[in-house]
């Protein structure tokens, strides 16, 4: 299990989710996926792919107008392999 | 802190009644629908006098009245609205600690939003308005034109996107 890292403040959408949607596949299941944005729409949109996907994740608001979202990718197949 | 998922962001037909709502309440009082270019127009009209132009007598204000009106008002009734997004937009994300100076990553970023602006600004003066003013105000008068324009806005926006995609990366 690893986890990865996305800085995505100074970008608006649709770059957050596509970017976000191209680093989920170097991922293995199991892995941690912690995105850094500046963009309120952003956090919608990442929130309803991952939803959509079936991955859990968390938002975190860490300063005024910065949220972080970590997801892991694939819950159940990383619930099975405890 | 740990944000609830489920109440970022009211859902979105509460913000759709709401400007439904408050663009009846603007009809009403300004027999206008709201409208967010025009104004815009108005100041870019009165900023071309820098360069001895006279915009009065030009066919597009002549059209909007500004000769008749007694020429350009800075306190005209879009500009005050234009003022009031703005002031309700940044309240709005103070009151919820969202406020921050976001800066774009890459220059790129910069040169694009320029000639977005530019051809946004354009085009709205060629489609009656914009998203606000033609689609908005223009359907739910049941006007042909906000129909156009709202068709036409899917192939745009998907266009847009392509290239944000390719280019803003």
């Amino acid at each position: 299990m690893a986890d990865y890292y996305l800085d995505l403040t100074g970008f608006v959408c649709p770059v957050p989710l596509i970017r976000t949607k191209e680093k989920i596949k170097e991922l293995a299941f199991g892995d941690i996926l912690s995105i850094k944005t500046e963009h309120p729409r952003a956090v919608r949109n990442i929130m309803d792919w991952a939803c959509h996907e079936g991955y859990s994740f968390d938002v975190d608001d860490e300063e005024n107008g910065v949220w972080r979202i970590t997801l892991r990718k694939g819950q159940e197949e990383y619930n099975e392999s405890q | 802190m740990k944000v609830n998922k489920s109440s970022f962001g009211i859902p979105y037909w509460v913000g759709a009644v709401l400007l439904g709502l408050l663009n009846t309440a603007l009809f009403y009082v300004s027999s206008k629908p709201w409208g967010i270019t025009t104004a815009m127009s108005f100041w870019g009209g009165e900023a071309t006098k820098f360069f001895g132009t006279s915009p009065e007598n030009w066919r597009f204000f002549a059209e909007l009245q500004l000769a008749q009106a007694g020429g350009f008002q800075p306190l005209m009734a879009g500009t005050l609205l234009n003022a009031g997004l703005i002031l309700g937009v940044f309240f709005a994300a103070f009151i919820h600690n969202e406020f921050r100076f976001r800066w774009p990553r890459h220059g790129k970023q910069y040169l694009a939003a320029l000639i977005g602006g530019l051809l946004m600004g354009y085009g709205a003066r060629l489609a009656g308005g914009c998203s606000v003013g033609a689609l908005v105000g223009g359907t739910a008068s049941l006007s042909l034109h906000g129909w156009i324009f709202g068709i036409f806005l899917f192939p745009g926006v998907w266009l847009g996107l392509k290239l944000a995609q390719k280019y803003l990366y």
